[in-house]
């Protein structure tokens, strides 16, 4: 079997809390493993808070994990090449990220955003340049390239910024795609398109996308498998399908009970306790808003249980259930 | 960058300190080969102005005109070249240290840092001394005296701009840190880096002029600084000579005044905030069909909307941003407006507390409150009116709760204001306010900077009811909370208006929500209602295209639903009708 296209394991990531010569660190993310097969769309959800934009910058690389490793087809990149990137990884690993109204350059024109990438990563050169960028524009649905191409930031709506954010993250002919929240800054007449334009991508170019995302709805839509994260730490993945409809970490259904759906979704309670303290350094990060917590959840961090294929939870519950625990999968 | 040029030409201040300047630089350009000799005696000494020479002479016997003409070039150049040079020098330390941060920047912060705690002026002297002299001296010891101050302001505004993701996405593009500090960051540096540029000629021409005075600058070149020091010499002062100084010192100061409004020019340019604002568009009509609009009063309606519109004057002309949009709201009901941004439906929100920016103003229509027409309210009726008839809750809570007072304080300001009584009555009234909204009521002690964002949210609703309103506006309470936090939130929302009795406008733009939480909901686009309906019927037959583009836009969790792509043409055409109105300030997103 050949290695995943991109694979994390155990990644852990802390920032300095407190001020000068304080020692004090906050966990950010907590062994956080997971896999990107090729054409495959990951949606990586949580709440504001959990780490999915670190995670993101971790990818990225625009920050360096305090321990574990990033494997690209099966290479470990972090013990290569350390700190900084090398352009060979940007080559193969780009990024989208949340707000299309910040991640353009103002006093640039679009197709300068393009050229930049094309050149920077050998992909065209002189007339063929422009040839390229009005093709990548074309590719994401932004016509009349022509036109396009000369136009500043500003002079373009939302849903267009977002898309010369996709085709520039195309133009280096990447296999990765870290898509970080594209659609929660667009107008909601908008955002379809920009997600439909994302699935084509792993369809037709065998892209793997990881999406980050807080709604359920878009990542039911558009992705393959889901990572749930609470407080740093990944708490359930799965299929979608299996994930969203059969959902087993309390914290997972919590989310899906507050999607915005349906008549009545403001009728049912949240199968939730208010949370009063912050998650115990011990046990479960979840316990203390857990409808269902007991004393195991409290003083030891649970194992990954497998309920069903390539379905994990990180739950007690799971093991009082009579699933067998799979010891293999926490590693 | 031309549109810049243009509007700077436009404004008052650039054109007349642009134009000073100007013909002091064709002075200094070609007025030394129509002057005599600057050096030569021409005539005797402290002559007063005469035919032959227009300025006088000095108490040697030179022309001061020539003087003074001539004395143009080299203080002009040297300022204009120190300004340049500190300018690149302050730039370039400053971006590289704010941008690279860690190690790079506590040795550069460091170094910049012993240099501003270094006196100028000694330094100069010092540095002066062990130079040899001449003009290049003068720029040296002015370039190594100043740039510090200047690698200061660079590093604040590299640092605000690092964080900013299109850097991110430079990096991830793979550029190296060279480029981006000289494509990405300096670019957006325009206006810094020309007001700076000026701020330092200003700078240079004044510590220039200073030291040649003292007689530190080359006493045998002319400038306007060695003429004022032959003048100090030949003792001017002392026999009254004043023409040998005044010229040169009206010609320093009025470079010193044209610099000074090209500098504040920019500013104004790249801080519209500092700009007047453009007047308010008038009223159309003005009442004039009062009779129509009262009679028009759904009976039992708590709130009455008639034929509002609402414009906006900005430099392309007035925008309509509401467009005749009648509704009314009965009493206890939820009304949910949806719209995206640019639909107007924040304005509608603000208007019915007459809370509209100054740049925008109702030209039509009315707004009726249990039979009140709100929109002819006088200041003190008004003042009286809102927060105890009408309240609102926020966006964003963080800014509308004021950081530097109590929760307590903040309950005491809201009640005193609408006659309420002591500081001991408010805080009891905080705590129950508090606890209604599921909050702790010892909080009343807290600062807003202690709470999370749903607890911000639950005060902003709490501080809303403080005085009993009978309708609260509600624009995206919830657009910034997390799911689970936005649906405890509208729970307690729904529970406390069933108790209480008030009526809820609800404005957000995601209608899945609203058609969960709302009794009846309108749909806005571009200014226009263009359906209203209750929540139950436009869930299953939405009539206006509009609504069911919008409707088609949520992915559902549950049932499967057709993955239908957003036909581009409605995409398009949303945003085509929508591009007049993103330039407008105030939109709320």
């Amino acid at each position: 079997m050949s290695p995943p296209l991109l694979e994390a394991a155990r990644l852990n990531r802390s920032f300095p809390v407190g001020g000068f010569l304080s020692h004090a660190r906050r966990k950010v993310l907590t062994d956080v493993s997971f896999s990107l097969e090729r054409g495959e769309i990951l949606a990586l959800v949580g709440e504001s808070g959990s780490g999915k934009s670190t995670l993101a910058r971790l990818l990225a690389r625009l920050d360096t994990p305090d321990s574990g490793d990033i494997l690209l087809s099966g290479e470990n990149v972090l013990a290569r090449e350390g700190g900084s990137a090398s352009l060979a990884y940007r080559g193969r690993v780009q990024m989208v990220f949340q707000d299309p109204f910040a991640s353009l350059n103002p006093v640039h024109t679009v197709a300068y955003h393009l050229e930049r990438s094309l050149v920077r990563h050998g992909r065209a050169r002189g007339v063929e340049l422009t040839r390229k960028v009005h093709a990548l524009l074309e590719s994401v649905g932004l016509t009349p390239a022509e036109q396009l191409a000369k136009r500043y930031p500003h002079e373009l709506s939302g849903g267009q910024r977002q898309r010369v954010a996709v085709a520039r993250a195309l133009a280096v002919e990447p296999d990765v795609i870290i898509a970080d929240e594209p659609t929660s800054m667009l107008d909601v007449s908008t955002r379809r398109g920009v997600l439909q334009l994302l699935k084509g991508l792993t369809r037709e170019r065998g892209i793997g996308i990881l999406f980050i995302t807080h709604d359920l709805a878009s990542a039911r839509h558009l992705a393959d498998r889901v990572l749930v994260l609470y407080a740093g730490s990944v708490v359930e993945t799965g299929r979608t399908s299996d994930v969203l409809q059969a959902p087993r970490h309390p914290y997972t259904r919590l989310l899906l009970s507050a999607v915005p759906d349906g008549a009545d979704f403001l009728r049912t309670p949240l199968p939730a306790r208010v949370a009063t303290t912050p998650p115990p350094p011990l046990g479960c990060a979840f316990a203390p808003r857990c409808p269902h917590a007991d004393v195991r959840c409290h003083e030891a961090l649970p194992p990954f249980h497998l309920p069903a294929a390539e379905h994990h939870v990180r739950c007690h519950l799971e093991s009082s259930k009579g699933v067998p625990d799979d010891a293999a999968v926490s590693s | 960058m031309r549109e810049t040029l243009r509007r700077l030409l436009r404004q008052r201040k650039a054109a007349v300190g642009g134009t000073l300047l100007l013909g002091f630089l064709l002075v200094a350009l070609v007025g030394p080969w129509f002057v005599m000799d600057p050096t030569e005696l021409m005539g005797q000494p402290h002559q007063p102005p005469s035919s032959a020479h227009w300025f006088g002479t000095t108490g040697q016997g030179q022309d001061v005109l020539a003087q003074t003409v001539v004395g143009a070039r080299e203080t002009l150049a040297i300022g204009f070249a120190v300004g340049a040079l500190v300018t690149l020098v302050g730039a370039l330390v400053g971006i590289t240290a704010g941008y690279l941060g860690r190690r790079v920047d506590d040795a550069l912060t460091l170094t910049t840092n012993i240099f501003l705690v270094i006196p100028g002026l000694p330094l100069a002297i010092v540095l002066g001394a062990y130079l040899p002299s001449g003009p290049f001296r003068m720029v040296v010891v002015l370039t190594f005296a100043g740039w510090a101050w200047n690698a200061r302001v660079f590093r604040a505004e590299a640092l605000a701009l690092r964080g900013r993701d299109f850097v991110a996405a430079a990096v991830v593009a793979g550029e190296s840190h060279a480029r981006i500090i000289t494509r990405e960051l300096l670019p957006n540096m325009a206006s810094l880096v020309a007001s700076s540029f000026i701020g330092n000629t200003l700078y240079a021409v004044g510590a220039q002029v200073g030291l040649e005075f003292l007689g530190l600058g080359d006493v045998g070149a002319v400038t306007w600084g060695t003429n004022l020091y032959w003048a100090g010499n030949d003792a001017a002062l002392l026999t009254r000579s004043w023409w040998i100084f005044v010229p040169t010192g009206i010609c320093i100061a009025l470079v010193g005044f044209s610099l000074t409004l090209l500098s504040s020019a920019i500013d104004e340019l790249t801080n519209p905030s500092l700009r007047a604002p453009p007047k308010a568009p008038k009223a159309a009509v003005v009442h004039a069909v009062a009779t129509p609009a009262q009679e028009a009063t759904a009976p039992g309606a708590l709130l009455s909307v008639r034929e509002l519109s609402i414009e906006y004057m900005t430099q392309a002309g007035p925008s309509r941003v509401v467009d005749q949009v009648s509704l009314d709201i009965a009493p206890g009901e939820v009304f949910g407006l949806a719209g995206e941004s640019g639909s107007g439906k924040s304005t509608l929100g603000y208007a019915l507390l007459r809370l509209l920016p100054s740049s925008a103003a109702i030209t039509q229509g009315r707004i009726l409150f249990e039979g009140t027409d709100v929109t002819a309210l006088s200041p003190e009726a008004l003042r009286a009116f809102r927060w105890s008839r009408v309240s609102m809750v926020f966006q964003s809570a963080m800014s509308a709760l004021n950081p530097v007072l109590t929760l307590g304080e903040q309950f005491h300001d809201t009640l005193a204001a609408h006659g309420g009584g002591s500081r001991a009555s408010s805080y009891a009234r905080g705590r129950e306010l508090l606890a209604m909204v599921g909050l702790k009521p010892e909080l009343v002690d807290a600062w807003p900077h202690q709470l999370s964002g749903g607890m911000r949210q639950r005060v902003g609703i709490a501080l809303a009811l403080a005085l009993e309103p009978r309708l609260v506006v509600m624009d995206e309470p919830t657009t910034a909370l997390d799911v689970v936090v936005q649906k405890e939130l509208l729970q307690r929302v729904l529970e406390l208006k069933s108790r209480l009795g008030f009526a809820v406008l609800f404005i957000t733009h995601d209608l899945p929500l609203l058609l969960a939480l709302s009794d009846r909901v309108g749909i806005l686009q571009a200014g226009k209602l263009v359906e209203v309906d209750t929540a139950q019927r436009l869930r299953t037959d939405a009539r206006h295209p509009y609504t069911r583009l919008l409707l088609s836009s949520f992915p559902h969790l549950g049932a499967t639903d057709t993955q239908a792509p957003t036909p581009d043409v409605l995409e398009q055409a949303a945003s085509a009708l929508k591009a007049p109105l993103a330039a407008l300030p105030g939109g709320r997103r």
